[in-house]
């Protein structure tokens, strides 16, 4: 027979369980924290027109016209349709991606000097949108299963206490960045900061800030941020001017049809 | 008993706290100095591209009555709310390139310069139609050597009337429809018409001139269908005739594509040139599907090519040199897929009546085979753009002939950026496996400036004879140069 068991010696191997316990369920609220923030309402599709001001020290900045559409699609795909309005060098330029539900994404770029659809490599994650300093990755969708998530307390950011994140691919060769540090506001699960870590852990190489959020037809809009290289002091502010969700956008829009006839698109725009 | 409860009771819940600090409060990134805010000297925004109408408002208004502490967003729309096309008008330059050349090697010129506007006017009063109408000027100046001599011409651009109803779009008028899928030389462009002005200094859309047609598009699903008829028939613009990227070489009596003689330049120095542009231009049909796992197409053309092959005629007194531009048959296949990072394109094209010389002078025709594939890719998926073509072309033919045969050969470009997309680096280039044809563009250029780009490069032309660099061996090119559009 088993010598009977102190209360004492019950209450510490509960107390160490618990603790044992703690890092999954933090994992677990890590994980959560990044899905309410991948699930955030969006609209079942939107419309925006906006800016992308590219400023450089000592040098006059440079603005692009910019109107995007996105329709997430019953089947899990994701299409995205970029058109530049401005300006005139790259004007009617497009870019139409089809992000699919098995984490595939097709792209095709739309050349008018051409008059020509060109299937083109979604690969280029680290590649410089428009010269921007925004990468291609930075405008394609990131499942929260891509990375490994840890919370890190919190923090006061935009005057409100965050959440703060951490996420890490799983797959380091997924992402252009080792590791990325998200601010949370808990109440709505937007995003008021992102340091972006690309070569040392420790330092980051690129920080976005919210700088403006409006509510259009009930969604919270990120209306105005800014993407700052923070070893170069090169900042790219992307304003969006108007916003219109769930404007039942056709499946036709996210086609090459459309991609080469701007007219087609031209009808849904704000 | 209630002690040790007590016990339990303040551990669970000081476990929270305890546990957060013990777990990541080394990881907090430590509180970040507050950015330096950019002015707010934005111009004022494109709020809308259209003036707001009823069904908006509504929507608008909708949208601010809603309660802000209400986080559920509405239900979605139960219809589409496309607005219509907006009337536009507009206008503008959409090509400006200023050239200076230095041709240290020609016998024929020092400097070669170019002026290049182009200016348009598009006006859409509705989704259904559209109306454009576009001009060009083109200068050219070529001094210091024996062939001096200042052009400035004036030609019409893409100018025409489109129709567009569902899935279909008709447009007639002068147009620049250039098909195909391979960068540079794809097999299947039948229907454009060649600018030849300035030889391959400039990119592909810079070597092409609209030309007069009727074209229906007609979109089927993933499908389209594309039809073009030329009713008159345009011919490639050509260079002046003392110009060093003339396709004849009057001071060494050289036709370009044909291996030199001293018959063949006796021949050339004392004939008279002229150009045959009657009838029609023929027509063509592609089928392209776009979508899913690969993009394809099959091209169908009976179409005159607007590049001249010149036939040799008259009497050896009174020699001709005639620039035709017989018909032919084209049929073609291509292709284009990504993977792991890579887009392949693929062409396969036949035509079937190549016209050539044999050396008594005489012109033949003779099927050919063309092939081009190429692979597209970004290193590390940064910013450098690496387009690679390996070209095979074979004439069906075992006669002599004073054209090549055979060639095999590859092309392609190498694009860079840097300083925030403000300069760019870049090399275009070809060169032949089977015989010596080197081409080589390397330029760099300063964007800063919007709308203008400055640039400067090298145009390296070094090859045999009956290749494209070996006609223009003597001509390599350093330029300096603006471009823009606004």
């Amino acid at each position: 027979m088993s010598p009977p068991v102190s209360p004492l010696h019950l209450i510490r191997v509960f107390f160490l369980a618990l603790l044992l316990a703690t890092p999954a369920a933090h994992a677990d609220e890590a994980s959560n924290l990044a899905q309410r923030v991948h699930e955030r309402p969006n609209g079942s599709d939107l419309v925006t027109l906006g800016r992308m001001v590219l400023t450089e020290k000592d040098h006059a900045p440079r603005i692009r016209e910019i109107v995007t559409y996105r329709l997430d699609k019953s089947n899990g795909e994701t299409a995205n349709l970029i058109r530049f309005l401005a300006p005139e060098d790259i004007a009617g330029t497009g870019l139409l991606s089809i992000d699919q539900a098995d984490g595939s994404t097709d792209q095709w770029l739309y050349l008018p000097a051409l008059d020509r659809v060109r299937r083109i490599s979604s690969d280029r994650k680290g590649g410089r949108f428009v010269g921007s300093d925004l990468y291609f990755e930075d405008l394609q969708e990131r499942r929260p299963s891509e990375d490994r998530h840890r919370l890190l307390g919190k923090q006061t950011e935009n005057g409100i206490l965050c959440d703060v994140l951490e996420s890490v691919p799983v797959d380091a060769d997924n992402s252009v960045y080792r590791k990325r540090i998200l601010w949370v506001d808990p109440a709505t699960a937007i995003v008021q900061r992102t340091d972006y870590f690309e070569k040392d852990l420790k330092t980051p190489s690129k920080r976005w800030l919210l700088r403006g959020k409006k509510r259009n037809q009930g969604y919270w809009t990120l209306t105005d941020s800014r993407v700052i290289d923070l070893s170069s002091g090169h900042e790219t502010r992307m304003v969006i001017d108007s916003a219109l969700y769930n404007q039942k956008l056709p499946a036709k829009l996210f086609t090459s049809q459309a991609l080469a006839d701007e007219t087609i698109e031209s009808e849904y725009r704000p | 008993m209630k002690n040790l409860l007590l016990t339990l009771t303040l551990s669970l819940a000081a476990l929270p706290v305890l546990s957060a600090h013990a777990f990541a409060a080394d990881d907090l990134p430590p509180a970040r100095a507050a950015e330096p805010d950019a002015a707010d000297d934005l111009p004022p925004p494109r709020m809308s591209t259209r003036k707001p109408r009823t069904v908006e408002a509504s929507a608008a208004e909708s949208a601010a009555t809603l309660d802000p502490t209400d986080d559920l967003p509405p239900p979605s729309a139960k219809k589409s709310y496309a607005r219509g096309v907006k009337p536009t008008l507009k206008y503008g330059v959409d090509d400006l390139l200023l050239e200076l050349g230095g041709l240290p090697d020609a016998t024929e010129a020092d400097t070669y310069s170019t002026l290049r506007a182009k200016a348009y006017v598009l006006w859409q009063p509705s989704r259904d139609w559209e109306l454009r109408a576009g001009a060009r000027v083109d200068g050219a100046m070529q001094r210091g050597g024996g062939a001096d001599f200042t052009d400035l011409s004036a030609d019409y651009t893409d100018t025409y009337v489109r129709y567009r109803s569902s899935d279909t779009r008709l447009t007639l008028g002068a147009q620049t429809i250039v098909w195909g899928r391979a960068d540079e030389i794809p097999l299947a462009d039948r229907v454009s018409r060649a600018d030849l002005t300035r030889f391959v200094l400039d990119d592909l859309p810079d070597r092409r001139r609209a030309a007069l047609a009727a074209r229906w598009e007609q979109t089927l699903g993933d499908y389209k269908l594309d039809a073009v008829w030329l009713p008159v028939f345009n011919a490639a613009e050509l260079p002046d005739a003392s110009s060093v990227w003339s396709p004849i070489n009057l001071a060494t009596g050289e036709i370009i594509g044909i291996a030199p003689s001293p018959a063949v330049a006796a021949l050339v120095k004392n004939a008279a040139i002229s150009e045959d542009e009657h009838g029609s231009g023929g027509g063509a049909v592609r089928l392209t599907k776009t979508g899913g796992a690969i993009d394809y197409g099959l091209t169908l053309a009976r179409t005159r090519q607007s590049q001249p092959y010149y036939q040799i005629g008259g009497t050896p007194f009174a020699p001709m040199l005639t620039g035709v531009h017989p018909f032919n048959n084209f049929a073609g296949a291509d292709l284009e897929l990504e993977s792991n990072g890579i887009t392949w394109r693929m062409e396969l094209g036949y035509t079937d009546a190549i016209p050539v010389t044999l050396p008594t002078a005489v012109t033949i025709t003779a099927p050919s085979l063309d092939w081009v594939g190429g692979m597209e890719f970004f290193p590390g998926g940064a910013d450098t753009r690496i387009n690679l073509q390996l070209v095979a072309q074979s004439l069906q033919t075992d006669k002599t002939v004073l054209q090549l045969t055979e060639y095999y050969g590859t092309n392609g470009s190498i694009e860079t950026s840097f300083g925030q997309g403000r300069w760019s680096a870049g090399l275009r280039f070809f060169g032949g496996f089977n015989v010596k044809n080197l081409y080589l563009n390397p330029e760099i250029s300063y964007s800063g400036w919007e709308p203008l780009s400055v640039y400067a490069g090298y145009h390296y032309f070094n090859g045999e004879d009956r290749t494209l660099a070996g006609f223009q061996e003597d001509h390599s090119m350093a330029v300096i140069g603006m471009r823009g559009q606004f």
